[in-house]
């Protein structure tokens, strides 16, 4: 399932989106400046990743500071181990879209 | 040379015995195994209800409609399976032999074990006065202490919080929540100004009492007495006055369990048990993590950080340093704490100075010593919590009329601090 996000200028750096699909998807802009789309919530607790502190190009979780690589969604640190799953990110026309994939 | 070393070390290790499964105890577990150790893992406590979280303990599992336990779960049943650590849950830990290893549990089983990790944490503390320690008073820090305040709730119209602490405060906050008519008592001139920036604490304790909380500070408990027969319980004050209340619960801090640690013959500091960054004792088998560790800091001074996060990082830290690996550099003080709406944050430490930002997504008060930020607490605002850890861990510098600012970006602080 595709999704058009928002205009790639309406996302700061180090700012984040959460698409309300099931399960959400959190759409972070690191600092690199590149756009990512990773499952919004915590391997680890019940926790919503696009409220989470960006550093670099990787998010850290807002409950217990885990920390997830936003391009291949792993785990950097504890508590989490299991890593995120990450979703297509593409721009056209200066908007971003994202590409959900389940299963 | 090392590595062989750590190797030969970690093939003597053929079972390794943790002594309480909360954050300190789990992580260490958890750890181990992701680290390749394939020794025998035991992990015991004598609570029932095994290996869970304990933060949710004063704020969801009191106001959830049903207490389910099973989603504040640290290590479930099937991660204890799949990482093979044997559980011994509701069996406590009688004697412990430091020279032999041996561990003499409840049940009667003896357990021998190469090495020991004590994370053993503590027990809420009481008051000192008559009735302060029996059943007429709550305590929060288990999960049956949890459920025994439930089963009260209902017939609980009133009741009295004693403790200006962040379990107080998060206990007066839910109570609140509850609808329930709250009197908060503290010893101190002021609650939770211990632990944060003083406008955060104000800030808190202006929103507990316009939700309704009755707060009494400087207050002196007497006696706390059966308030027959009439029902409920009755506070002696020292002054003379009287308050009746339904149940009283008591959130007045923690003593570390280091009755095990005693009878090993370990080295107490700070009234815990004293380990390095290794979280070693004074016993080469044996290491403790969390609550009940002392963590030495150098020229004589210790820490004791009783918050989750330092107590999971200690557990993992125990963990590696008991295979031989290179210990992370310990982490900067952080604590969250939830009460009612608010979602508070605090890292670091208080400085001589605390200076206020004034962010639209929530407030945040920077503790500064020497023109650098040393510490940082918000409400509902975590991030920027979460910037201020970074600038403290790269020890910026920063004039408070920038902090101050709220159109001054304080990412480009970091950025700044990268180019150097």
């Amino acid at each position: 399932m595709r999704m058009k996000v928002c205009a790639l200028d309406d996302l700061d750096i180090g700012g984040a989106i959460k698409l309300d699909v099931q399960p959400p998807v959190a759409v972070i802009r690191g600092e690199s400046g590149d756009v990512f789309a990773i499952d919004d919530t915590c391997t680890h607790a019940d926790a919503s990743l696009s409220e989470g502190f960006v550093e670099g190009d990787a998010v850290e979780c807002p409950l217990h500071m885990a920390f997830f690589c936003l391009k291949s969604g792993q785990p950097s640190c504890p508590p989490a181990t299991v890593p995120v799953k990450t979703h297509r990110v593409e721009l056209i026309d200066g908007d971003i879209y994202v590409e959900i994939s389940r299963g | 040379m090392a590595i062989s070393m750590s190797r030969s070390v970690v093939a003597d290790i053929a079972h390794v015995a943790i002594v309480g499964a909360s954050a300190a105890g789990a992580a260490a577990a958890r750890v181990l195994r992701q680290e390749g150790y394939r020794g025998r893992i035991s992990l015991i406590d004598r609570d029932p209800d095994g290996c869970y979280e304990r933060p949710p303990l004063s704020k969801q599992m009191l106001l959830a409609e049903s207490f389910d336990l099973s989603a504040a779960q640290l290590l479930n049943a099937d991660e204890c399976q799949t990482l093979d650590i044997a559980t011994y849950f509701g069996i406590g830990v009688d004697d412990l032999q430091a020279a032999t290893g041996e561990l003499i549990l409840t049940d009667g089983r003896t357990l021998h074990a190469d090495v020991i990790l004590l994370a053993t944490g503590g027990k809420a503390s009481c008051l000192p006065v008559p009735g302060g320690d029996g059943g007429l008073v709550h305590v929060l820090r288990s999960a049956a202490d949890a459920r025994r305040i439930r089963e009260k709730l209902e017939d609980s119209g009133r009741i009295a919080v004693i403790g200006g602490g962040l379990i107080g405060a998060e206990a007066v906050a839910s109570f609140l929540k509850l609808g329930k008519e709250v009197c908060w008592l503290d010893g101190a001139a002021q609650p939770l100004a211990h632990v944060l920036p003083q406008p955060i604490a104000e800030y808190l304790i202006a929103h507990h009492v316009s939700a309704g909380a009755s707060l009494r500070t400087d207050v002196r408990i007497g006696a706390i007495r059966d308030n027959s027969p009439q029902g409920g319980v009755c506070l002696e004050l020292g002054d003379g006055e009287r308050i009746a209340v339904d149940m009283v619960v008591l959130g007045v801090g923690m003593v570390p369990d280091t009755r095990l640690a005693r009878s090993a013959g370990l080295a107490l500091a700070a009234g815990a048990i004293a380990v390095d960054k290794k979280q070693r004792t004074s016993h080469p088998r044996i290491y403790a993590a969390g609550d009940v560790a002392s963590l030495y800091l150098g020229a004589g001074t210790y820490s004791r950080n009783q918050h989750w996060k330092s107590a999971e990082h200690q557990g993992m830290a125990a963990a590696r340093a008991i295979l031989g690996l290179p210990v992370p550099e310990t982490p900067i003080p952080w604590f969250w704490s939830d009460q009612g709406d608010l979602h508070v944050e605090m890292a670091g430490k208080k400085g001589d100075e605390t200076i206020l930002r004034n962010e639209a997504k929530g407030l945040v008060a920077y503790e500064m010593k020497d023109g650098r930020i040393v510490g940082a607490a918000s409400i509902n605002n975590p991030n920027a919590v979460r910037l201020a850890m970074r600038l403290i861990r790269a020890d910026a510098h920063i004039s408070p009329t920038l902090l101050r600012d709220t159109g001054f970006d304080m990412r480009s602080l970091l950025r700044q601090d990268k180019g150097k």
